[in-house]
């Protein structure tokens, strides 16, 4: 392993210098003559050509030779895929310096390997047929992970000397079309040692591209490794979008030392939580219940454990977490301010390889390799909490008595079809339990499932067919004078997605759709005796989902690439059913006189049958990114996306809890729908070591949901009637710095923004008399900074500072007295704001050879961050009132510990 | 539900705190605060009813909400016999002993006071009788202590119509629901889960424990759905602990109007309900 780390490092270290500003052209000989130079000269051989490998008696293609010794040496070598379909190569047992080795298996072939003066090796066919200038042929396939050939995500890649420009897919296929001759190829992907190399374009070539972790240069104190992450690309017209660095989050603080990909999404410009407590976030002023959340493209409809303190989200099962805020690709659709693509990891196909986690909360086991009896690679991850054990040693008899545990159970099979294709099956289930001797039994959980085929076809044509199901439910079990009852709720959706991308002539050209069920079981509360609980089952609610799309990227000129496209998108609501009909058709009507939303008259209601028409809706969202290069590495970007959300979270309380039912629209619930600009500057900046980000952003939002005062949301039939629609808007800049190499790493967010929202009812009426207010989520300021030091190649210590104004508050401007009880008269609505947030985090990371032991002090000078402020009696003086701050977090020292095997 | 919430933020938030700061408060406009309910008993044809009117006051004043003193009050019902609350001995308290209300009529509350007249408007909340009123061990899911002996009720409730309740629960002529006894919220409930069915061993302040030789008086009443929804309202903001899962912070709103030209704002409520009653003594 540190054989392989030095070489991943060399090489590292050697492209760089070969390419300081990507002007300079690698220098690859054959590598027959470099070693013998080297030699000739009795120097030391390039890179780590000299390290020793073992060669064993067998025939195997030469595709899979190569793959071995690179893997014994841990060198990136670049070939193209149709090595692995041969030729044929019988092997003699035998040690050798690598450099060597590749001779051997390559000669007589008709491939020679080529190598520059770092160590970096491409094979190349003997004899390239030149063509003639300006023909262009496209060089397709995958990037992968050298350490465990998983494919690379989001890679970009740039072809010199025309410039020409590309990316990874999530799928980590790219297809790009170059004039035939030899391009260099510079590679870049986050958490990714850059890969510079040539390719030599005689006809349609499949490559895969292999890049090295730079989690060792993380560690090393002589290696500045530069990254070019991509969603700060200023090559692309991509904006909005951010995506974590995992691996720099493991080496940041995590409370209770579970590295939370949704709870660390708040340490990125535009991002918000409002609880210490909640995971659940907010995008630029949106509500919790407008972000698409996707794993491996299934939706999570409630990706909460205890209650939201933490997603469900593994992180040792996810090597992936992006975030669209704005200028969300057509391809995505049905929320209306972000959506979260999380992908899990495939596994290693290289070996078996496996890690174990204990922290604080939970424990953590992983275990991947590649397929026993065919080409694949598989991955399980389980994770189950503890803290029910430290629960039954509490002094309360009330926590003591409490069971409180969660689960995930993470699971991915990929298995290449050709050297092309690929079939993929990912599956999550997770559980929460909570529950105590004296209420009860609550469980709640996620269970979702795809099966996803993709395939290059001709190499223009990128294919991806799906087959998605997700689950969410939970159940409630309690007493009911003494009766025992069951209260469950769930919902389900299943989809057919067909995602296309075909490239042609340096264009690119998405299309697609989606067919899919929506079922949704608001609430079922059954019992054994009916004769005491009468069951009440709320009608459930059915819908059918259509979506199609055709985007299309451009480059209009060397300077200009536009990326355009549309997506339209239908719900049906359908039976069976009841339709209600309400008083001058309002569900919910506003009450000048008593200045309150009550629900409307109900006139009728009449049965609708089954597969019958509800409500119907559909329309556009057009989505467009323009992005203008000013210099090789800064440009300005400008985009346009709308939104249509079908779907609502009927939830009153602050956050989101695991006991809040989903509602379509209906009759008399209309469909939100939400426009966005953005116009932004992005920069690499000293050769990629910093990436700077700017953007401001102007968004406007229809039927945002409020809800009733008083209003009861569960197990109500016509829930419609505690349903009001208002209008958000909000506006505001994003700064994001990042550094990317050196000893100390990190990022710098900043966003001053502003979020507001109406629920207006006649010329003067609704809540707040109609006028805008600040929204719950609304933070002027929000400010973070993410740093990493590394202190030597085993220590590394991380920090987290966050400042943010406080979130609004609304304050009493009186109080009075009701049947004996003192209740505040409450002035405008979040009319003023909680106590400047500020807090510290830090950790210290030892890493091994096998294993990582964190310590990490959440909040560390303890500060006591409001996060509501309430008004209520004083318990021992009934007649005195007082103003109450509450806390969530105060410090919380936590401990983990990695072994990987 | 809240129950639940109320269990999980109790063992999750446990590293957090809940600290008394000193906030300085707008002062808002005095406004009328309006009690009145209006009795319909089946067990006796006594028309005594009372109305009582307050202000608001400054949130901080410490002391019990100033009466509302010198008001013109008055009921009418739908056959338009209008009853009279002249102001009794005590402040802010507005009584009559000639209104009998009956299931199946509408009254209209008028008020005058300082210029300014209100209106609400109620029908009379249908309820049930409480069949029985002993003494029980608390049932699984109880608040409070785990054992000790609890006020207990059997019910039935009527399956031809839509009921909404509200309890009240004396211990030696203490109300439990008060400044002094800070059980912070109404008891109500809607028929959903046992309409028209019999309720037995229904304890509604689960968590009152009632000593020896104490003598309660538990009262059931019949209140209407926007009732229903008020005391909701009024229970989530009294007990809102301004956690992730309690409801944001908003004033209540009832029924009462302001009419007069300026359409003030009045807070509390107006509604008639049949009240059912059941003393009981627990042996000492």
């Amino acid at each position: 392993v540190t054989a392989r780390v030095r070489a991943l490092l060399l090489f590292t270290a050697a492209a760089i210098a070969a390419i300081p500003a990507g002007a300079q052209t690698p220098e690859f000989r054959p590598l027959s003559r470099v070693l013998g130079d080297a030699r000739a000269a009795g120097g030391p051989l390039p890179g780590n050509l000299a390290t020793p490998v073992v060669m064993r008696p067998r025939a195997a293609a030469l595709g899979e030779l190569l793959r071995d010794l690179t893997r014994q040496a841990g060198i990136a070598v670049v070939y193209p895929g149709e090595l692995a379909d041969g030729p044929m190569v019988r092997t003699a047992p035998d040690t050798l310096a690598v450099g060597d080795a590749l001779l051997v298996v390559t000669r007589g072939t008709g491939w020679t390997p080529w190598a520059d003066g770092a160590g970096a090796v491409v094979v190349r066919r003997d004899s390239v047929r030149r063509a003639p200038d300006g023909e262009r042929a496209r060089v397709s396939g995958f990037v992968r992970s050298a350490e465990t050939r998983e494919v690379v995500r989001y890679a970009s890649l740039l072809a010199l000397p025309d410039s020409i420009r590309g990316q990874s897919s999530a799928d980590g296929s790219f297809s790009l079309a170059l004039p035939r001759g030899t391009q260099r190829l510079r590679v870049r992907a986050l958490g990714f040692a850059p890969l510079d190399t040539i390719v030599e374009v005689a006809g349609p070539v499949t490559l895969e591209l292999t890049l090295g972790s730079v989690a060792a240069a993380l560690a090393s104190v002589t290696v500045a490794a530069a990254a070019e992450p991509s969603d700060i690309d200023p090559a692309t017209p991509a904006m909005s979008v951010a995506r974590l660095d995992l691996q720099a989050l493991r080496r940041t603080p995590a409370v209770l030392g579970e590295v939370d990909p949704v709870r660390s999404l708040s340490l990125l410009p535009g991002v918000s939580r409002t609880s210490d407590f909640s995971s659940a976030f907010t995008v630029r002023g949106g509500g919790a219940d407008q972000n698409l959340i996707l794993l491996d493209e299934a939706t999570v409809f409630n990706p909460a454990h205890i209650f939201g303190f933490l997603s469900v989200f593994n992180s040792d099962a996810v090597d992936d977490v992006t975030l669209y805020k704005g200028a969300i690709p057509s391809r995505f659709g049905g929320r209306l301010s972000s959506v979260l693509d999380v992908r899990q990891r495939e596994g290693n196909a290289r070996e078996y390889a496996g890690s174990a986690s204990v922290g604080l909360l939970a424990s953590r086991a992983l275990a991947e390799g590649p397929l026993p009896f065919t080409r694949g690679s598989f991955l399980v991850a389980g994770r189950r909490s503890y803290a029910d054990a430290f629960l039954g040693a509490a002094s309360d008899s009330t926590v003591r008595d409490t069971r409180a545990y969660f689960y995930d159970l993470n699971a991915k099979v990929n298995v290449p079809l050709g050297r092309t294709g690929n079939l993929m099956f990912s599956q999550y289930a997770g559980r929460d339990v909570f529950g105590q001797e004296d209420l009860g039994d609550t469980r709640w959980g996620n269970r979702s499932a795809t099966l996803r085929w993709n395939q290059i076809v001709g190499g223009r044509l990128f294919s991806k067919v799906s087959l998605n199901t997700s689950r969410y439910d939970y159940a409630l079990g309690f007493d009911v004078v003494s009766e025992p009852v069951e209260w469950t709720s769930r919902i389900a959706n299943d989809a057919l997605r067909v995602d296309q991308v075909l490239s042609v002539a340096g264009q690119e050209v998405e299309f697609g759709g989606e067919v899919a069920t929506l079922e949704i079981r608001p609430g079922d509360v059954l019992t054994a005796d009916s004769a005491v609980i009468a069951p009440v089952r709320v009608e459930k609610r059915q819908a059918a989902m259509f979506a199609a799309y055709v985007g299309h990227k451009v480059d209009v000129g060397p300077r200009v690439t536009l990326h355009y496209g549309a997506r339209w998108a239908a719900f049906d609501r359908l039976g069976p059913g009841t339709r209600y009909r309400y008083a001058d058709d309002l569900a919910v009507r506003w009450n000048q006189a008593q200045a309150r939303f009550e629900p409307g008259r109900l006139i009728d209601s009449t049965p609708v049958a089954r597969g019958t028409g509800l409500a119907q809706f559909d329309g556009w969202e057009p989505r467009a990114a323009l992005r203008v290069g000013l210099t090789p590495r800064a440009s300005i970007k400008a985009s346009y996306a709308r939104t249509r959300q079908y779907l609502l979270l009927v939830s009153r309380t602050t956050s989101p809890t695991p006991l809040d039912v989903w509602e379509p629209a209906g009759p008399y619930l209309a469909p939100q729908t939400g426009d966005q600009v953005a116009v932004g500057y992005a920069a690499t900046l000293a050769d990629g070591v910093w990436d700077l980000s700017v953007e401001a952003y102007g968004k406007t939002l229809r039927n945002v949901a409020d809800f009733a005062d008083g209003s009861d949301v569960l197990l109500n039939p016509r829930v419609e009637t505690a349903i009001v629609q208002g209008d958000g808007r909000a506006y505001g800049v994003e700064v994001l710095v990042r550094r990317n190499a050196g000893r100390t790493r990190g990022w710098l967010s900043y966003t001053a923004g502003r979020a507001r929202q109406r629920v207006r009812a006649g010329a003067d009426g609704g809540i707040n008399g109609g006028a805008w207010y600040p929204s719950p989520t609304d933070k002027t300021h929000d400010f973070s900074l993410v740093a990493i030091r590394t202190l030597s190649s085993r220590w590394t210590v991380g920090s987290t500072v966050a400042v943010a104004s406080g979130l609004p508050v609304t304050y009493p401007v009186a109080r009075y007295q009701v049947d004996g009880l003192l209740v505040p008269e409450y002035g405008p609505r979040n009319g003023a704001r909680l106590p400047l947030y500020h807090r510290l985090d830090v950790s210290l990371t030892r890493t091994g050879r096998r294993s990582d032991l964190q310590f990490g002090i959440y909040n560390l000078y303890n500060r006591m961050n409001a996060q509501s402020m309430t008004f209520r009696q004083v318990q021992d003086r009934p007649l005195a009132t007082e103003a109450v701050q509450l806390s969530i977090l105060g410090i919380l020292p936590t401990i983990s510990y990695t072994w990987r095997f | 539900m809240g129950d639940w919430v109320g269990a999980a933020g109790l063992v999750l938030c446990a590293a957090g705190c809940e600290r008394v700061v000193a906030v300085e408060l707008p002062e808002g406009p005095e406004r009328l605060v309006v009690e009145a309910r209006l009795e319909a008993r089946a067990d006796t044809s006594d028309g005594r009813q009372t109305v009582r009117l307050s202000t608001t006051d400054a949130f901080f004043s410490g002391v019990r909400p100033p009466p509302a003193t010198g008001a013109v009050v008055r009921v009418t019902d739908d056959r338009g016999v209008v009853v009279p609350f002249p102001e009794s001995g005590v402040a802010g308290t507005y009584t009559t002993t000639q209104l009998p209300v009956r299931l199946g009529r509408t009254y209209t509350l008028r008020v005058e006071w300082q210029g300014e007249r209100y209106e609400a408007v109620t029908a009379v909340a249908p309820g049930a009788a409480i069949d029985t009123l002993y003494f029980a061990e608390p049932a699984a899911g109880s608040r409070g202590p785990r054992s000790g002996p609890r006020a207990t009720i059997d019910l039935r409730d009527d399956g031809r119509v839509r009921n909404w309740y509200l309890w009240e629960q004396e211990v030696d002529g203490v109300p439990l629901a008060g400044p002094d006894s800070l059980t912070l919220g109404r008891v109500v409930a809607s028929d959903l889960g046992f309409d028209g069915l019999g309720i037995t061993g229904f304890q509604p302040f689960d968590g009152a424990v009632i000593r020896r030789g104490a003598t309660v008086r538990l009262r059931q009443i019949g209140i209407t759905e926007e009732m229903m929804r008020y005391y909701r309202a009024l229970n989530e903001q009294v007990a809102n602990g301004g956690t992730p899962f309690d409801v944001p912070l908003a004033s209540v709103r009832g029924n009462v109007v302001g009419v007069s030209p300026n359409r003030p704002i009045a807070l509390g409520y107006f509604f008639a309900g049949a009240v059912a009653e059941r003393t009981a003594r627990l042996a000492p």
